[in-house]
Order: C-alpha cells, then sequence, then structure tokens
C-alpha cells in the first residue's frame, strides 16, 4: 500500500518541535533562577533491568532509586542514611553520571549556570566533572595499584588542568598531601605501602586535585577502624570548612551521619522518607521507619534502659517487588489500608522538616 | 607529555637492571635464539664466508643452494655436519672429539640435529604463542563486556576448552598431514579459548575495580582508561600466559614428534631425536647420548624461560620488593 503524502504534516511536525524546544527553554529558565541552591535532584529514577532465561530476555526490573527529591545549599553537608540495599550508593552515583538515570533531573548550578547532568552525555558532562568528585568506599580498590601516590592524585589534574606546568602540578600534588595529613616524599610510594586510613586520605586528595564543589562521599569511613574513622571525620569536616565544600555523605552509621551532616535524609526502598536539619531528624523523626531507626542507636549509658526501642517485624521487602503504595507500609506499626492506596509524598512538617507519612503525628 | 604512564615502566627496568637472575636467564633464551637462527654458522657443510676463485667472497652458509665450488680460501664452521649428513665411518659412536654430542645409528651427527632441532621449537613456540595470544587478546576484550555477542563466545570457549588438547592435535594432524604448520594450528586451535578466557575475567575483574570508576568520574575517555588503568594491571597476567602458551606448546611439539606425528623427517626435532633413541635404550645398546642432550636443552630452556618471566612478572609488580642491599 502507498502512503499517502500531506506536505503539511512535515511542516506540523517541524513547528511542534521548535515549540517543544521553546517550553524546554523556557523550563529550563526557570529553574535556572533558583540560584540558592547548588544542587538540586528532582524525581530522581534509577532502573535496572534484570536479564534471565536462555535468551537473556528481561525478566524484571529493579527500583534501586524510585522517585528521590531533594536541594542541597551550597557549603551544607547533607547525611544521607539507611539500611543496605536502600538505594544510597545508587543514588550517589545515578547523581555523579556512574550510572544513565532513567527518569528525573539532577540540575547542577556551578559557576557556569544551571545544568541538568541526568540529560547530559558522557562528552558533554566532562566540562562538570572537576566539580562534582567522590570518595570511594574500600580504600583498597579505589586506588590503581600500579600507580604511585603522586600520580594518583595528579590524574585529575593532567585531565582537567591540561595548562598547568609539571612544576604546579607537582607543587599542587605536595599541597594536597600536606593538607590531607600525608607526608610529601610519600608521593613516590604506591597505594600497598599505606594502611586503609591514609589510602582514603589519598581518595580524598585525589577528589580535591580538581577543585570541586561537591563531593559525594560514599560510605567513606565504613571500611575503617573506630579511631581512624574519627580521624578521617574530623579531616573531612576541616576541608570543608577550609573550602567551602558541599557534602553529599552517603553511610548507615547513624553517630557519624549526626556528626559531620547539616542535614540528614532517610531512605527506604529507593525513596525518600525523610529529611531535615541533622538535629531536627536525630532527636525528633517524625516517620515511624526513621524513629525505629534511630530507636536502635546505641546509648553509651549502663544505667539507662531500652524502653523506647522499636523493633521492627519482617524483612525489607525486595526492590524487584515493592508493595504498591507507601513501601514501608508492610512493616509499619501504624499502617493503615489507605497506605496502600498511593505513594506518599515529602510534606513539610515545619522548620524544613519534611516527612513522606500523613500520619507521622499517630503515637505508637 | 604525561609521564605518570611511563613511570611506572621505568621503575620496573631499574628493578630489572639489578636482577642477576633476570639477565642471566635473558641471556640464555637470546643464546637459544641465536642457535635457531644461526645454527648454519655453527654446524654445516658450507664454509661460513669464502673467496671465491674470481675474487668476490660469498657465504655460502646462508645460501640454500650453494653448489659445490672451489673457493681460494674459506673459513668452515666449527662442526663440519649438517642435520643430515652422515658419517658412514663411525654408526652410533659415543660423545668425543669428532662428534660432540655422538653419532645416531645410522651416522648423523646429533650435535647438528640438535643445533638445527632448535629451529623447529623456537618457531613453534613463538608462532603459536604469538597467534593465541592475538586472538585470546582480543576476544578477551569482546567476552569482558556482557552482550549477546561475549555469550556466544564464552559457549565457544568452553566447548573449544573442554576438548583434550592432545586428542585435538592428534585429530588435526591426522587431517591435515604431518607439517610444522599444522602444529601451530592445533596448538593455536587448542589454546586461544584459555588465553581469551582468562583475559576476558581478569578485565572483568579490574573493570569492576573502583579505581577504574574513579577515573571515569575524573572524565577519562574508554581508551585512555583502558590504556593506563587496565593495561598497566594486565601485564602481569599476560606475562603468566605467554610463559604458559610458549612452554605448553614447546612441549607438545615435543611430545607429538616423539609420537611421530610432528614434523616430517628427516627434518630434525627434539622430539624425533628423543623417539629414535627409544629404540636403542630399550634395546640395551645404550645410546644415552642420543636423547640425552634435546632433554637437557629442553631442561636449560624450560627453567630460563621460567625464570625470565618469573623476573618479568616480579618486576612489573610494585607489591614485591628486591632485598638488595643498596
Amino acid at each position: 500500500m502507498e502512503e499517502i503524502k500531506k506536505p503539511g504534516v512535515d511542516l506540523i511536525t517541524e513547528k511542534l518541535n521548535r515549540l517543544e524546544g521553546k517550553i524546554d527553554r523556557i523550563y529550563k529558565f526557570f529553574e535556572e533562577t533558583d540560584e540558592e541552591n547548588l544542587l538540586t535532584v528532582k524525581d530522581l529514577k534509577m532502573y535496572f533491568p534484570v536479564f534471565g532465561g536462555v535468551f537473556s530476555t528481561q525478566v524484571a526490573t529493579v527500583k534501586a532509586v524510585d522517585g528521590v527529591s531533594f536541594k542541597v545549599k551550597k557549603g551544607e553537608t547533607i547525611g544521607v542514611v539507611g539500611e543496605s540495599g536502600c538505594g544510597k550508593t545508587t543514588l550517589g552515583r545515578a547523581i555523579i553520571g556512574l550510572y544513565k538515570p532513567t527518569a528525573g533531573k539532577v540540575i547542577f548550578n556551578g559557576q557556569t549556570g544551571a545544568v541538568d547532568l541526568a540529560r547530559l552525555d558522557r562528552g558533554e558532562f566532562k566540562p562538570y566533572r572537576k566539580d562534582i568528585q567522590m570518595i570511594f568506599q574500600d580504600p583498597y580498590a579505589s586506588l590503581n595499584p600500579r600507580m604511585s601516590v603522586g600520580e594518583i592524585i595528579r590524574e585529575p589534574m593532567d585531565i582537567h588542568n591540561p595548562e598547568m606546568s609539571e612544576r604546579e602540578k607537582l607543587d599542587k600534588v605536595k599541597w594536597l598531601l600536606n593538607k590531607c595529613g600525608l607526608r610529601e616524599e610519600q608521593s613516590a610510594r604506591y597505594p600497598h605501602e599505606f594502611s586503609g586510613g591514609q589510602r582514603q586520605r589519598v581518595g580524598i586528595a585525589r577528589a580535591l586535585a580538581t577543585n570541586p564543589e561537591i563531593i559525594i562521599a560514599d560510605e567513606p569511613v565504613s571500611a575503617l577502624d573506630v579511631s581512624i574513622q574519627a580521624q578521617v571525620i574530623n579531616l573531612m569536616m576541616d576541608l570543608q570548612e577550609e573550602f567551602g565544600l558541599t557534602y553529599i555523605f552517603i553511610a548507615h552509621d547513624l553517630a557519624i551521619v549526626k556528626h559531620i551532616s547539616t542535614r540528614i535524609a532517610v531512605m527506604y526502598l529507593g525513596n525518600l522518607v525523610e529529611i531535615g536539619d541533622a538535629d531536627e531528624v536525630y532527636n525528633n523523626a517524625k516517620h515511624p521507619y526513621s524513629r525505629a531507626l534511630l530507636s536502635a542507636v546505641p546509648q553509651p549509658d549502663p544505667e539507662r534502659k531500652d524502653k523506647n526501642r522499636i523493633i521492627l517485624e519482617g524483612d525489607v521487602p525486595t526492590p524487584l517487588n515493592k508493595p504498591s503504595g507507601c513501601s514501608f507500609r508492610t512493616r509499619c506499626p501504624i499502617a493503615k489500608s489507605e497506605c496502600a492506596a498511593k505513594i506518599p509524598e515529602l510534606k513539610d512538617t515545619g522548620n524544613g522538616h519534611m516527612v513522606a507519612c500523613p500520619f507521622w503525628k499517630t503515637e505508637f | 607529555m604525561e609521564n605518570f604512564y611511563t613511570l611506572h615502566y621505568s621503575n620496573c627496568l631499574n628493578k630489572l637492571r639489578k636482577d642477576y637472575l633476570f639477565i642471566f636467564s635473558a641471556l640464555t633464551l637470546f643464546f637459544f635464539l641465536a642457535l635457531a637462527i644461526f645454527a648454519p654458522l655453527i654446524s654445516g657443510v658450507n664454509p661460513i664466508i669464502a673467496k671465491s676463485k674470481d675474487g668476490s667472497l660469498k657465504f655460502p652458509a646462508f645460501n640454500s643452494n650453494p653448489g659445490t665450488e672451489n673457493y681460494k680460501w674459506a673459513i668452515y664452521p666449527i662442526n663440519p655436519y649438517d642435520e643430515n649428513k652422515r658419517d658412514i665411518k663411525c654408526f652410533s659412536s659415543p660423545p668425543g672429539k669428532k662428534h660432540f654430542f655422538g653419532t645416531d645409528q645410522i651416522g648423523r651427527d646429533v650435535f647438528a640435529r640438535v643445533i638445527y632441532g632448535t629451529r623447529a621449537i623456537m618457531k613453534v613456540g613463538f608462532y603459536s604463542t604469538f597467534f593465541s595470544m592475538i586472538i585470546g587478546f582480543f576476544i578477551g576484550f569482546i567476552i569482558a563486556w556482557d552482550s549477546i555477542i561475549a555469550t556466544v563466545f564464552r559457549l565457544i570457549i568452553s566447548i573449544f576448552n573442554t576438548l583434550p588438547p592432545f586428542l585435538l592435535l592428534i585429530i588435526v594432524i591426522t587431517l591435515n598431514g604431518r607439517s610444522l604448520e599444522n602444529v601451530i594450528i592445533a596448538i593455536v586451535i587448542s589454546r586461544w579459548g584459555y588465553v581469551a578466557n582468562a583475559i576476558g575475567n581478569w578485565c572483568k575483574y579490574f573493570i569492576s575495580m573502583e579505581f577504574v570508576q574513579a577515573a571515569q568520574i575524573m572524565g577519562r575517555k574508554s581508551w585512555q582508561i583502558f590504556i593506563k588503568h587496565l593495561i598497566p594491571n594486565l601485564t602481569e597476567i599476560f606475562l603468566i600466559l605467554i610463559l604458559v602458551t610458549f612452554s605448553f606448546s614447546i612441549l607438545m611439539e615435543v611430545s607429538l614428534s616423539f609420537l611421530g606425528l610432528g614434523i616430517k623427517p628427516p627434518t630434525p626435532s627434539w622430539g624425533t631425536l628423543i623417539a629414535e633413541s627409544w629404540d636403542q635404550i630399550i634395546s640395551g645398546d645404550g645410546a644415552w647420548w642420543m636423547a640425552f642432550f634435546p632433554c637437557i636443552m629442553l631442561a636449560i630452556l624450560f627453567v630460563s624461560l621460567n625464570i625470565f618471566i618469573e623476573k618479568l612478572n616480579f618486576a612489573f609488580n610494585p607489591e614485591k620488593k628486591m632485598l638488595i642491599k643498596k
């Protein structure tokens, strides 16, 4: 059958496309006016397909991050907590562009203007790489064993500051090593000659090499000893004060998160359930999950009895098959029938303390 | 010029320069290579350098068809026998002044045959290692990333790896006939899957490491990550694979020649030499020299190859330090 050609159709499509572009630009303009937030994450979704069967067809989808929105102001530290498998790490990696987000926006408002990082491809992302850096969880895997520490720290400079001379790069490596509590002459050594804490300091120095604005710290201390943890955390706080850094601090240790963060975000099964000022969330949690989580923090007081300990029943549902509506309803002590109907939105309960539970006032 | 890639390798070279065992093994391997290339200079019937009657200099040893000519003067090789020249005055004579390594039962010089046998060994070793590594390397990189092609290749590799290599060799040689090329083809067929699997799995392991993700976050392109982060880490694995493949192919060549499936006689090979002496040894004639010298050469080659690769491996790994006082 021959297709009947209508000359008008192409014209209309073209005009529609142009209009779409215009709307996009207008939308972008409104986003750009949101000056005070350095990073705005809007409804970020990260789904992973699961392949199986004989022909490797897609059999399921893991909803690792399922619609997360939050804003990060310049100079603050936002601590992301949650149990393992709730999507904290995936969130960090989707923001930094290691994964291409399925949907949503990651608007970075740096010195060069606002840009949606989630929409950029690899080449377009490159100029923004130097503004967002990452500190990794495992200090043993995050440093190339075949490169000396000096080479590791100067690698970001080779990529982003090709105009710097060898001398300048060397001086900066030494300066960074000093800043991170290592000695200058250690730059010729290989990573295996360092302890875990020292390696993590090298990782921090590498992250600082391009003068970033945001550092995403993906459980930077969970692989370290408790005594070393304190050193590394204090180093990070000192550096933040000196360089005006912004941290997104992912961790599962609530005491550390409270120590370093100005705001805390609690995640459960790919969703943000609560976000607010650190003291407010830590002392006055409102979402039933956060209350249960925070009641599990050990108190260094032998006299105190754990009367308020909330013990949740059951296991975390698998992200392959999330419950409908509120994902926490299967374990929630105050769950109602309405909870299954729709996913609750984050609502402000005063002072910017957002809770994703309409029944947070209910006692239990 | 970015020096942080070259620095690792210059450190390695510094380490190697101080390592006497490495230098010794390298020299030994070089000696074997030289033996294979310059065999006619050491043992042969034609002169190395000669002045012919019309006054021009000639190098008949390198000429495949020198013909018979009377020279004004000529320098002959140290051992005036080539691999097939028969000395009809001494059959099965023990090592002595005239024949360094003795003669076999039809009067051929064992020294000449051992030296010319190096050529077959080296050819098989180099060609089969080269082709196995090239094929294995590329297919290894294909299977390091998950895709349908990778799945297909993995399936093919598992089929090839389940075939017993020796059986495969015998089948290929029975079908295609006895020749050096067929031995090389058979070894490559039985070996590429092994190399590809190892490269693929190690590559997958290194890609999953966080330092590769750190390089991605820095803004490195894929090929830069490949050259600067993967290759230095894969060097050792590559060296080990070269050692294993080289040893395997030499051993296969010797075994096939021993079974009478290798190169066609009268071209000498160490395996053929050992096989020819076998009858004499079991019948009690005591012609030990025919098997002894090829075996010694084989042992020296294997030991120096092992030391060579081991020391290279040692040098390329910064976690291993030299215990030498400065």
